[in-house]
């Protein structure tokens, strides 16, 4: 093949883009996070105050670990309830397959906001259906959003015993914002886990139906193994995505919950940098932040993946 | 037989509850949005809406150019899809089919900002827009995602399972590089980059942190800035929070029964190859 150097300005385009918005920033903001700087003229070289700082700041520890929270109740619902779906829907010989299909994908490609917007009316105190259902069902209704009570703490304490802060659980208010979550992913691993299951070669299974294996047999030796590429895969976009949750935080609970119990990761960078103007705080915070994702992802890889069987 | 048909049914059973579930959002926000306000506080529980009203529609975009908003989304969202395609096509051919010093090199130095998070660039991005001083602006809103690695990837990966004897012939004719993209290898990757579009546009519709960040005036603002700033601005009007919502999620619901193939295809080949 002629070398071609006109090569070079069929990706200028793209690779000036990239460099504006994507290599400087990242540099610079890299740069500021070693500084004070309110966007002002002034701006304070001060060496690792930021690291310093947020590290020993009880509020940041407490925003990493309500994003825990979000991640961990989010991903095992959406991976597990994505699956049934889609074992539920593998038979594409059964009527109505596409139409199932399309309403489960329906609330992925809807907003975050208006998902938001209707979740925060359903789970509304005076007027929501949720409690409305709770009611009539004879229980007491439950201010949701405003609840700051960790539901694990709610569920001992009615044997009196008193967990440690750490373990009292997701507030209401947080666990309200993980059921938009769950059903936002459902559709997302549904679509996803069918096209993994139809990689799975059919033979396979007629071995082991010859072989007279029970259908929960087939399932956890047959089907999970063979499918765990896909809930590798589905494990890293979903733990990265949620970690970066803030849009229906920020219009759920405005003010980061009650008692702050909603403000996640993102959340407190936004509010330290858009409400605070600590420009260089709020960026030192951002490596944090992506430092942690980075080695959730590489831990993972590394021992998450140990149990994944490729072909 | 009657054992199969048994399970079949239960199946169904499951499914449809589960849709039930999965829809319900949809179904209240929609029939909330026709209540009136004493409905809304007297009745709000029966499934269908007493008096039926569009007062919730006229009244919001009366109080907030709701118009205006969908016009700004709809702008920004065609652009972003059109520009990501037009620098992926470009980027993508020379990376599928040209030769260059420092190919392989430069490709993964663009796909390398895949990895880094939106949250670590927001900042420094912000800053760049408005010394750029497109702050406030449709540039500012586009601009930012008008190149992005995945989408480079997508066609690259799509472009090199095209035969060379196409390209061959064209270069024959006589074409040009520009010509053969344009006139060989677009066409040949319709579906890919319909997937694309469809997946920029949903994308761009739906973002909300960016707009935030640099849009001030009301005019400017995108369907879902201006969804949201309208709860924190409007008090506790529900039936008109939820027309707006709808309002807001209608027109991406539209393009996705449109075009559901693409939305899956899209997601199982991304999906499947990372």
């Amino acid at each position: 093949m002629r070398r071609r150097p006109v090569g070079y300005l069929f990706i200028l385009p793209a690779g000036l883009l990239l460099a504006v918005f994507l290599y400087f920033p990242l540099a610079y903001s890299f740069m500021i996070s070693f500084t004070r700087w309110d966007l002002s003229a002034t701006r304070t070289f001060i060496g690792l105050d930021n690291y310093r700082a947020i590290i020993a700041s009880s509020e940041f520890w407490n925003s990493v670990l309500y994003t825990f929270y979000y991640v961990l109740g989010v991903l095992p619902f959406s991976l597990a309830i994505g699956l049934g779906v889609a074992l539920l829907l593998r038979d594409s010989n059964m009527k109505g397959v596409g139409f199932f299909r399309m309403i489960y994908f329906m609330p992925v490609v809807t907003s975050p906001i208006a998902a938001a917007m209707g979740f925060s009316w359903i789970f509304n105190t005076q007027l929501g259906y949720a409690n409305y259902v709770i009611e009539s069902m004879g229980g007491e209704p439950v201010n949701w959003l405003t609840n700051y009570n960790g539901i694990f703490q709610l569920l001992f304490e009615r044997f009196g015993i008193q967990l440690p802060h750490i373990l009292q659980g997701p507030s209401v208010a947080l666990t309200v914002i993980i059921l938009l979550g769950i059903w936002q992913n459902i559709g997302y691993a549904t679509v996803v886990y069918l096209a993994g299951l139809q990689g799975i070669p059919q033979a396979f299974y007629e071995a082991a139906r010859i072989d007279g294996a029970s259908p929960s047999k087939i399932l956890r030796k047959i089907t999970l193994p063979l499918l765990s590429p896909t809930t590798f895969f589905l494990l890293i976009v979903f733990a990265i995505l949620s970690f970066q949750v803030f849009g229906p935080v920020q219009v759920m609970t405005p003010q980061g919950g009650p008692l702050q119990t909603t403000s996640v990761i993102v959340f407190r960078l936004y509010q330290q940098a858009f409400s605070y103007y600590r420009f260089g705080y709020a960026s030192a915070m951002a490596f944090l932040a992506f430092s942690m994702i980075l080695l959730i992802t590489l831990f993972q890889m590394k021992f998450v993946e140990r149990k994944v069987y490729y072909e | 037989m009657s054992n199969r048909r048994s399970i079949l049914v239960i199946k169904y059973i499951v499914l449809s509850a589960g849709a039930i579930i999965m829809l319900f959002p949809f179904y209240w926000a929609l029939s909330t949005s026709f209540r009136e306000l004493r409905d809304i506080l007297f009745d709000p529980y029966s499934l269908v809406p007493r008096n039926p009203t569009f007062a919730n529609y006229l009244s919001i975009f009366n109080k907030a150019p709701f118009g205006r908003y969908l016009l700004n989304s709809l702008i920004v969202a065609s652009a972003t899809a059109f520009l990501q395609i037009t620098t992926a096509s470009l980027s993508a051919f020379a990376f599928a089919r040209m030769k260059f010093r420092g190919r392989e090199i430069i490709f993964i130095v663009f796909l390398a900002t895949m990895m880094i998070p939106q949250q670590i660039l927001m900042i420094p991005q912000y800053i760049v827009v408005m010394r750029l001083g497109m702050g406030d602006s449709y540039a500012g809103l586009v601009l930012p995602y008008a190149a992005t690695a995945i989408s480079i990837f997508f066609l690259r990966q799509f472009f090199r399972t095209i035969p060379k004897d196409l390209e061959d012939a064209a270069i024959i004719d006589g074409c040009g590089p520009l010509r053969i993209l344009l006139n060989v290898f677009i066409p040949l990757a319709k579906p890919a980059i319909a997937t694309l579009s469809v997946f920029a546009f949903m994308w761009s519709w739906n973002n909300y942190f960016w707009p935030l960040l640099i849009i001030d005036s009301t005019e400017m603002r995108t369907i879902q800035l201006g969804l949201a700033l309208f709860r924190t601005e409007g008090g506790i009007q529900w039936g008109e929070f939820m027309a707006g919502t709808v309002v807001a999620t209608l027109p991406i619901l539209i393009v996705y029964f449109i075009a559901q193939k693409q939305f899956i295809k899209g997601i199982t080949l991304t999906g499947m190859k990372g």
